[in-house]
């Protein structure tokens, strides 16, 4: 359910499918023992449908592997793969990556037969935030050492992710507390919102979460109280129109925000855009309709509720998820 | 002397807007169709069949300038050499018992079909890449789809468009299933995105996911051919339908209520035909309305047609929507007068049961029967797909009809590919099965066709997961009209139409 | 004598006989015990109803047996199906007649020894000790329950088990031709008695010393080089044929691409079909390399540089460790090295372990279908019960002969060191370090 939820989050902040990759590995939308076939809703009561008459599932049911994760974030997709099954990032992307289903202690279990452990190096980005809800959660970002990686876990090692609550009508507990609390947090968010990345990793205390909610930040340069959660989830900029040409040059790291120009000449309009880039390579790209500036590409990955191998660890009762 | 420039001007920029209203591109045109026919089981079948066609050669170079033809599919089609395609996307199993004969059948699952064109080389490299690039069309995992569990059947297909010999030669001809694929609202939404209108004019506006997935029988397609522009075929266009199978059980829908109406089946009534179709027609079957349970239309039908087909005569309320002066939304309503009337099916002329027989995981058997329910003798040319997990022994195979066995006669041809055994188990060697024989005398007892089996689920079974069976779908085929419409072959009567039907277990 | 023994044939084929004809024919063919895809006979019939509908058997995976033996199994379904069994039956009993045979000549070369301690007299074989040995091999296969099943369920074991006797039986006889051709043929069949060309050529070389009168006493070096020579003609010979028969080359990865790969991991009594289910994709080739050297190599030196005054002996050593780690083994395979045993029966006193491993085969005969009926059709059970049934019969053939070999060293040390041996005035015991 979080992953739907994250997707229609992300709707909200104008992204479009374009620049969200789907994982989902199990069919609970259309399933047969779905009530009500093509719905999946995130709280018993509120009736919202997170999965929405326009979601794109990219990767599903057995394409969900670990292998075809790992190759979709390291781009070393097979020649011929379509693009919307691919990352497309380059390094001034900001990527969002949202891991949820069941954990253990360093590792996240994919489908009934294999289990990821964190070890990848990840190409092409500038800054990444990870958001990772699964038991002992904590576990799976330890093992990082690139730059600019912020990542929130809903579990420390040691800990179980709880479940929120349980819609009795299709027996199932349909969403995970630390993604409510997430969602509830960035729902009330606007578009021009001021709220920083450092209010959203407290979004669950542990009063209401009952695990420990842990947060990683030492190898991401910024401080998460002074980064924009617009940044990574939204893409809107504040837009100047100007008639004449333009001298662009590089913006130094300090700055926090990007600029994006419009300029007009006789012939076309053209958008240059400037991105946070390191300061010695100068940079005009120009954009296309797929490639914002905060190039957000929201990675999302479901587990099913299905019944935990014997050498799962940490799982203690099948129907309260990780 | 400015008036005559200016007249001049004007005359310039006429000719010149002239020229450039004439170089427009090929001639495309777009129509809707909604078919609404409520069967004797008390089901509803929907079908939507929207058609683009378009007057163009079928060159990979006529899909860069696409107008109401979608590009995305115009791009796939023209970059991988395919002459003729067919996709469908399918959850539910048609009972073709007690519904009759769907205007398209599909097998459950994901079922793709492509004849490449003659220039094509390596076609296995091509029908994986097609297949891969489908898949990111479409949102579905057609990309599991490569030459271990692709075949190329002989008889069973033949192309549905215009060829440029008699002759179909079979290998640049892949069909391949998927019978464990799902098809959900992610398959819906880029689907409703080829539509010319998308899905905010017209009769698309009607697919709601929520409504249209609540069905028993829902199934998604998208057919592609290149047909002839007029009577002499001397030139070709493209003709693509973009078709949508429901049926509706109406006593879970209707709540007690046997009325039905379009916004009780759709959730929205319908606001206006699409700005860029020709043709947008609702046709409501009202052949029951004699014989079954009689139910009234509103609003009144503007016309109703009869067509004859095949020595079956059926009438239908034509509603077009354009004519239509629509205020706000919408609806066509049937209200029933009688109380709830089931009514006797005559079983069509073919049809086909199919189950699994044995116990245990080590071996079992499976049982086809043949139904006919023809007068007289049929052929079928009979095509079967099967996994690799289930060793079959044909020396095993029995075929029972009246009784008596009868052997497959004339032609058996058993193509196995492939052997690639990974862990997931569906890529690997698959066996084609085709015979061609005559059987299957009038009505009383169906044909039986036994075939026994191994079950090497154990490569699976150790990972703890519980794996059902899939087992594709199986084709019995008879003889097929051809026209781009569904209004067009509604009057006509020919000898011999080749039928082909999807089953599966 | 003789009568007995063809009493014992007749009661054997009665019994087999009678089983072909019962209701139990099918359950007994069908079990995975006694047919493995290379031998099952419903895969032999599927083969030839291909290649006579036209389709290359070969395609797919669903034939496993060489185009020779297609051939003629198919001119057998084909022209005589009624006396199918009878063949197998017949073939059982020829089988159980040459290793009678085998064993007469083995035994008669046993008496044969010189030069031991002065009171072992109690150990040498007498001429009273030859005459029953040889029954006892025969019963041991004609009423062997293993042996019986695998005839009754037709598996095509029974033809490698013929070939295997005429085998030894050669062997033992000298006939370097003769032997090497049906080496040859057990070879082509199933791959691993290649391993038994190191005894055969053994025997050969001892068989052209003695016919020599020269008197040497060391094995001429080119006897071993002719006996290979030979061998590698005869079954280059019969791949020429098969191919011309399969009309090309892609048999060789249907067959001993089959036996070498295990592509095909249904379960069996044997221990590949477990370990590849589990592992890794990645690790496959690693595995397939170590089983598969394990199967006929690893053995195959150290036992050689034992046991080369032994030949028949590393021959029975070689063919038991072949079918306890061959990649498809069946209980024919089992049943067939167990009836060589009564060969040396001198050594069964010496034997230490003779309870535990009848145990152990009882047991697990008795286990393996049980659980295998809660696996596969109970579903309460699951795949590591029936392996660990198998394990265990390996386990048990295993400590069969490695007692059987302790026993015969053991008895070769008595008879070079006496029996009593004392030190420091104590009685000793002999022990294996």
């Amino acid at each position: 359910m979080g992953v739907t939820h994250s997707r229609q989050l992300s709707d909200l902040f104008g992204l479009s499918y374009s620049q969200i990759i789907l994982m989902v590995a199990d069919d609970m939308a259309c399933n047969p023992r779905n009530p009500r076939p093509a719905t999946v809703f995130n709280n018993a009561n509120q009736h919202i449908n997170v999965y929405g008459d326009d979601v794109e599932v990219d990767y599903r049911g057995y394409e969900v592997t670990v292998e075809n994760f790992v190759r979709l974030l390291t781009g070393r997709l097979p020649p011929g793969t379509p693009r919307s099954k691919q990352l497309l990032t380059d390094e001034g992307s900001n990527v969002v990556v949202y891991l949820t289903g069941h954990g253990g202690d360093g590792f996240l279990k994919f489908q009934d037969s294999e289990e990821w452990l964190l070890w990848i190096l990840l190409c092409r980005y500038h800054e990444m935030f990870f958001m990772i809800d699964t038991c002992q959660a904590a576990s799976l970002y330890e093992k990082f050492y690139s730059p600019n990686i912020l990542a929130v876990a809903s579990s420390l090692v040691g800990e179980d992710s709880l479940s929120h609550h349980v819609d009795p009508a299709i027996g199932v507990y349909i969403i995970d507390r630390y993604t409510y609390y997430a969602l509830d947090f960035l729902e009330r968010v606007e578009p021009d919102s001021t709220k920083t990345m450092g209010e959203f990793l407290a979004v669950c205390p542990k009063r209401v979460c009952i695990s420990t909610v842990g947060v990683r930040k030492d190898l991401f340069r910024r401080d998460p109280h002074k980064v924009l959660i617009t940044d990574f989830f939204g893409s809107l900029r504040p837009v100047e129109l100007t008639l004449s040409g333009l001298n662009v040059t590089a913006l130094s790291r300090t700055q926090h925000q990007s600029r994006r120009y419009l300029s007009t000449d006789s012939n076309s309009m053209y958008q240059k855009e400037l991105l946070k880039l390191p300061a010695h390579k100068p940079h005009i790209i120009h954009s296309d309709t797929s490639s914002h500036n905060a190039d957000i590409m929201a990675l999302i990955m479901h587990e099913t509720f299905s019944m935990p191998l014997p050498f799962d660890a940490g799982i203690a009762n099948p129907l309260v998820p990780c | 002397m400015k008036a005559v420039l200016n007249t001049f001007a004007c005359i310039v920029l006429f000719l010149h807007s002239s020229f450039c209203v004439t170089s427009v591109p090929s001639k495309d045109y777009f129509d809707e169709e909604l078919l609404l026919k409520p069967l004797p089981s008390g089901h509803i079948y929907a079908y939507f069949q929207f058609t683009t066609v378009w007057d163009v050669e079928f060159e990979v170079t006529s899909f860069h300038h696409c107008h109401l033809f979608p590009r995305a599919l115009g791009e796939i089609v023209g970059h991988y050499n395919v002459q003729e395609l067919h996709i469908s996307l399918t959850g539910g199993l048609w009972r073709h018992e007690t519904w009759g004969y769907p205007v398209h059948d599909a097998a459950p699952g994901a079922e793709l079909w492509a004849w490449f064109k003659e220039s094509t080389t390596s076609i296995d490299k091509t029908w994986k890449e097609l297949a891969g690039a489908l898949s990111g069309l479409l949102c579905a995992s057609l990309n599991f789809i490569d030459s271990s569990n692709s075949l190329s059947p002989e008889f069973t297909f033949r192309p549905t468009g215009i060829v440029s010999s008699p002759a179909a030669n079979s290998s640049y001809l892949r069909y391949a299933t998927l019978p464990r694929e799902i098809v959900c609202t992610e398959n819906l939404t880029p689907w409703k995105k080829l539509l010319p209108c998308d899905a905010k004019k017209g009769l698309s506006t009607l697919l709601n996911a929520g409504h249209i997935h609540n069905t028993n029988y829902h199934s998604l397609g998208l057919h592609l051919r290149p047909v002839c522009r007029d009577v002499g075929c001397s030139q070709m266009s493209v003709e693509l339908r973009q078709t949508v199978s429901l049926v509706y059980d109406m006593v879970i829908l209707g709540n007690g209520n046997q009325d039905w109406s379009i916004k009780k089946l759709f959730g929205i009534g319908l606001s206006g035909a699409c700005p860029l179709a020709t043709m947008s027609n609702i046709y409501i079957d009202t052949t029951l309305n004699e014989t079954g349970a009689h139910f009234q239309l509103s609003p009144t039908p503007p016309a109703i047609i009869t067509s004859t087909r095949g020595g079956y005569e059926s009438k239908f309320a034509v509603y077009d929507v354009k004519a239509l002066d629509i205020d706000g939304m919408f609806n066509i309503a049937a209200f029933y007068s009688s109380s709830r009337v089931y009514g006797v099916n005559l079983p069509p002329v073919l049809y086909t049961n199919r189950y699994i027989i044995g116990y245990g995981q080590e071996r079992g058997g499976i049982v086809t029967k043949l139904h006919n329910g023809h007068w007289k003798a049929l052929d079928v040319v009979y095509l079967e797909n099967i996994p690799w997990f289930m060793p079959l022994y044909l020396h095993t195979l029995k075929i029972l009809a009246n009784g008596q066995e009868i052997k497959p006669l004339i032609l058996m041809d058993m193509t196995l590919t492939g052997q690639t055994i990974n862990s997931y188990a569906y890529d690997g060697m698959l066996k084609e099965l085709r015979k061609h024989f005559k059987p299957v005398r009038p009505h009383k007892n169906p044909a039986e066709m036994l075939l026994q089996h191994d079950k090497a689920t154990h490569k699976f079974e150790d990972s703890g997961s519980h794996h059902k069976i899939w087992v594709d779908g199986v084709n019995p085929s008879t003889l097929q009209p051809q026209s781009s419409t569904f209004r067009s072959p509604l009057v006509s009567s020919r000898q011999g139409c080749y039928m082909q039907h999807k089953v599966s277990d | 004598m003789e009568n007995l023994i063809y009493l014992e044939y007749a009661v054997a084929g009665i019994i087999r006989y009678w089983l072909l004809n019962s209701d139990y024919k099918q359950t007994i063919g069908d079990r995975v015990e006694i047919s493995t895809p290379l031998n099952s006979w419903r895969k032999v019939t599927e083969g030839a109803y291909l290649y006579n509908e036209g389709i290359n058997p070969y395609v797919g995976d669903n034939f496993h047996e060489t185009p020779l033996g297609l051939t003629v199994f198919d001119k057998m379904i084909s022209h005589i199906p009624q006396w199918i069994g009878i063949i197998f039956i017949v073939c059982d009993l020829v089988t159980a007649h040459v290793l009678y045979h085998t064993a007469q000549i083995f035994m008669s070369e046993l008496v044969e020894k010189d030069k031991y301690a002065k009171d072992t007299e109690a150990l040498l074989l007498k001429q009273s000790d030859l005459v029953l040995p040889p029954v006892y091999v025969a019963s041991a296969y004609l009423f062997n329950p293993y042996i019986i099943f695998s005839c009754v369920g037709q598996t095509t074991t029974v033809f490698a088990n013929l070939c295997l006797a005429f085998t030894f039986l050669l062997m033992i006889k000298g006939h370097r031709l003769a032997c090497c051709s049906v080496l040859a043929l057990a070879t082509l069949q199933s791959l691993y008695p290649a391993t038994l060309l190191v005894p055969a050529s053994i025997y050969l070389a001892q068989a052209e010393r003695t016919s020599s009168l020269e008197g040497r006493q060391s094995l001429r070096a080119s006897s071993f080089i002719l006996t290979a020579v030979t061998f590698i003609a005869a079954l280059l010979l019969l791949l020429y044929i098969s191919s011309e028969l399969a009309g090309g080359w892609e048999f060789l990865h249907a067959t001993y691409g089959f036996i070498l790969n295990v592509p095909d991991l249904r379960p069996n009594v044997g221990l590949f079909w477990y370990f590849f289910t589990e592992m890794f994709e990645n690790f496959r080739l690693l595995f397939i390399y170590a089983f598969q050297i394990n199967a006929a190599l690893l053995y195959l030196v150290p036992l050689t540089l034992r046991l080369h005054g032994e030949p028949m002996l590393l021959a029975a050593s070689l063919t038991a460790l072949m079918a306890v780690f061959k990649s498809y083994p069946s209980l024919g395979d089992v049943g067939f090295y167990l009836a060589l045993l009564p060969m040396w029966k001198h050594l069964f006193n010496y034997m230490q372990q003779g309870f535990v491993v009848g145990c152990f085969f009882l047991i697990t005969s008795v286990m393996g279908p049980i659980v295998w009926h809660l696996w596969i059709y109970s579903r309460s059970a699951n795949a590591n019960f029936y392996f660990g049934v198998t394990l265990a019969f390996a386990t048990a053939q295993i400590f069969l002969v490695t007692d059987i070999l302790f026993a015969y060293i053991k008895r070769e040390f008595s008879l070079y060191h006496g029996l009593h041996r004392e030190v420091n005035g104590k009685t000793t015991k002999l022990v294996l370090e």
